[in-house]
């Protein structure tokens, strides 16, 4: 164990690790506090310039950006009433509320306690239970890993309640988009039209860099600028933690959620938002408060989606199976370089694993030190102009797509992408279920060939306990869908 | 928490049964596309079979489409001029990939930010400027220090042989 920990620091302690660590806890932080903008497509955009890094290099720079965002997020939300990213919608609830009451900087210390602590739980909780996994991992065989990535598609369908018509509609697209090309068996063309071009398939980097980057720069360069100007203020930090140990039982709680959704294939942080949330309230003694400038909402909000980055790690690492869009798309950095996520990966690299706990620990405590001292000028970012903001993120996706293959027909593809993610967008329809279908579409294809050839009855595919277990719960996930879409319609 | 909620479940956007519709529409046409955009292999279950995949994919999106529209308010309708002028945006954007390989990366770039700068109506001094120092800084960054896979522009081949080299391999 102390040999794999040295080793581990030694592939820490390089320049390149250093700066990245660096300028994705930094750039996460300030991508998150512009509205409009988010992890999302940040990470798409430095997806592909990452491939020529070091695996450690370009995961803590992509993981950074990931978990820093949301801090970053809760900025202006707290003081302009704009979530930064999507998943700070909730702070706004309690946060500015508190600013009208002239407790910006209370509201910051707060969030951004709360942000670090659901952050270290996730990660500790990452380093815990990803060897677990890893060592029930070898009884994941095909069968296993084919109903696991279908329960994920059939959570993430449940999830988007009041869409998941929509949602399930998406997920068939997504696997429908997977197929285009030559497959990989018997080299048969499929709905390739007779093109040279889509006979190498829809690229995945293509796709998110299409649904996810272009589309918001045209929904930005399609808007109206906002003109916020956000109140200055000065945080500490530290001084929330105080705080949080007045409710002493929120946080932990929260970030309970925040890990169970997040190692749960499909769920993710809305999900863990809303159960720690109401957990909250419920518990209060104060509950009216709740939306009305409640620290305990805040704190439950914050926890919750700091706590799912680190823990959807655990079902790639252990099992590569990436729990939501973000973890998909990071699930090619693995495969360029070579590096298969699984029980593999703890036996004969464990200290590139651990590498990667330590770099996700260090990064937390780097944001909050930045966000100590340089609190107030972050602030200012949310008064970049949002159409100029789309110009900069069709500049930047154009090097991400580009760089692939020097290929105009790939930017006509992202492009197309870009529309279709517009009028989603536009629709207030799920993106995500598109990506989860593309790459968990992929995986469930290749392990369903493979387990068929085993299999005699039906039965046969669900007779070993953990597909048993599997299946039953998407059955019963399905059951519960059913009821409730009956349900909403009596009522 | 009732608004919260109300954001994340409230879709019943007005255009969702004409996207639900069209979406449908094409999974079906697909569908019946089906025998002629695949292969059937003479041997082995439906599981092996190259138009499995693709024939699941697209019976979900038929599938989750009509539950869509019968769940959906009946109103077919055509999305707003406003959101129809953001087709010009991809061409600004394909405008750009296409000038890139011509004229050179940060030509083309410095290009994009001006022209799109004044388009937007971010004339000022002060806009312009950060536009271009921008601009170049997304160059420096990406081509020079992080080394992206773009090609040097065709025009820098007229330029004198040492500045020439230069350009191909950092502008």
């Amino acid at each position: 164990m102390i040999e794999t920990l040295s080793d581990a620091i030694s592939l820490l302690a390089s320049w390149q690790v250093i700066l990245a660590l660096v300028a994705g806890s930094i750039g996460g932080v300030v991508i998150g506090a512009i509205p409009g903008v988010g992890p999302a497509v940040a990470i798409a955009i430095l997806l592909p310039a990452t491939f020529s890094m070091e695996p450690i290099v370009g995961l803590t720079l992509l993981l950074g950006v990931y978990g820093s965002s949301m801090f970053g997020g809760a900025i202006p939300a707290i003081l302009i009433n704009t979530p930064g990213t999507a998943v700070n919608a909730l702070t706004t609830y309690d946060g500015y509320p508190m600013t009208q009451r002239g407790e910006a900087g209370r509201a910051l210390s707060i969030a951004y306690s709360a942000s670090f602590f659901g952050g270290v739980f996730s990660v500790i909780c990452l380093i815990l239970f990803a060897p677990v996994l890893a060592r029930v991992a070898p009884m994941f065989g095909s069968r296993e890993i084919f109903l696991a990535a279908l329960l994920g598609l059939v959570l993430v369908v449940v999830a988007h309640r009041g869409q998941s018509m929509v949602a399930a509609a998406l997920v068939g697209l997504g696997i429908f988009i997977q197929t285009i090309g030559i497959e990989p068996v018997r080299y048969t063309a499929r709905y390739t039209f007779g093109s040279d071009y889509l006979n190498g398939g829809i690229d995945l980097i293509v796709a998110v860099l299409g649904l996810f980057a272009l589309s918001q720069a045209f929904l930005l360069m399609n808007g109206h600028d906002s003109q916020a100007k956000p109140p200055l203020v000065r945080s500490n930090p530290f001084q929330g933690f105080r705080e949080m140990l007045k409710v002493p039982r929120v946080a932990p709680v929260s970030a309970s959620f925040g890990v169970i959704m997040g190692i749960i294939p499909g769920v993710g942080e809305f999900t863990a938002q809303f159960l720690s949330y109401t957990f909250a309230q419920r518990s209060s003694k104060t509950p009216d408060q709740f939306g009305d400038g409640a620290p305990e909402g805040l704190i439950a909000a914050e926890t919750a989606n700091n706590a799912v980055p680190a823990a959807a790690m655990v079902p790639l690492l252990a099992l590569g199976i990436p729990g939501e869009a973000l973890t998909a798309m990071m699930l090619s950095v693995f495969y360029v370089h070579n590096v298969i996520p699984g029980p593999g990966l703890f036996q004969n690299q464990m200290d590139f694993v651990v590498a990667l706990y330590l770099a996700l620990l260090l990064l937390n405590v780097l944001v909050l030190i930045f966000l100590a001292v340089a609190s107030r000028p972050i602030v200012q970012v949310v008064r970049i102009p949002e159409r100029f903001l789309g110009l900069t993120v069709m500049a930047l996706s154009f090097v991400g797509i580009y760089s692939l293959r020097n290929s105009l027909s790939d930017c006509v593809i992202a492009a197309l992408f870009g529309i279709f993610g517009y009028a989603l967008k536009r629709l207030k329809l799920p993106i995500v279920p598109i990506v989860l279908g593309i790459v968990l579409g992929g995986i469930m294809e290749v392990k369903l060939r493979a387990s068929m050839a085993r299999v005699k009855t039906p039965l046969d595919f669900i007779d070993r306990p953990i597909s048993a277990i599997l299946f039953t719960m998407i059955v019963a996930l399905l059951v519960f869908q059913i009821w409730r879409v009956w349900k909403d319609k009596t009522q | 928490m009732a608004g919260f909620l109300k954001t994340r479940m409230a879709t019943r956007s007005s255009g969702t049964f004409t996207f639900a519709l069209l979406l449908g529409l094409a999974a079906g046409l697909l569908l019946f596309l089906l025998p002629s955009q695949t292969v059937t292999l003479a041997k082995g279950g439906f599981w092996v079979q190259p138009w499995f995949w693709p024939a699941i994919g697209l019976c979900i999106i038929v599938a989750g489409s009509v539950l869509a529209l019968l769940a959906a308010p009946k109103r077919l309708e055509l999305p707003p001029l406003a959101d129809l002028l953001v087709l010009e945006f991809p061409l600004w954007f394909l405008a750009y990939v296409w000038s890139v390989p011509k004229i050179g990366y940060l030509p083309a770039t410095l290009g994009l930010f001006a022209l799109g700068s004044i388009w937007l109506d971010y004339r000022s001094r002060l806009m312009l400027g950060i536009a271009a120092g921008l601009s170049g800084l997304v160059v420096f960054v990406f081509k020079t220090a992080l080394g992206v896979n773009i090609p040097g522009g065709a025009l820098y081949e007229y330029l004198p042989d040492g500045l020439r080299n230069f350009a191909i391999l950092h502008l």
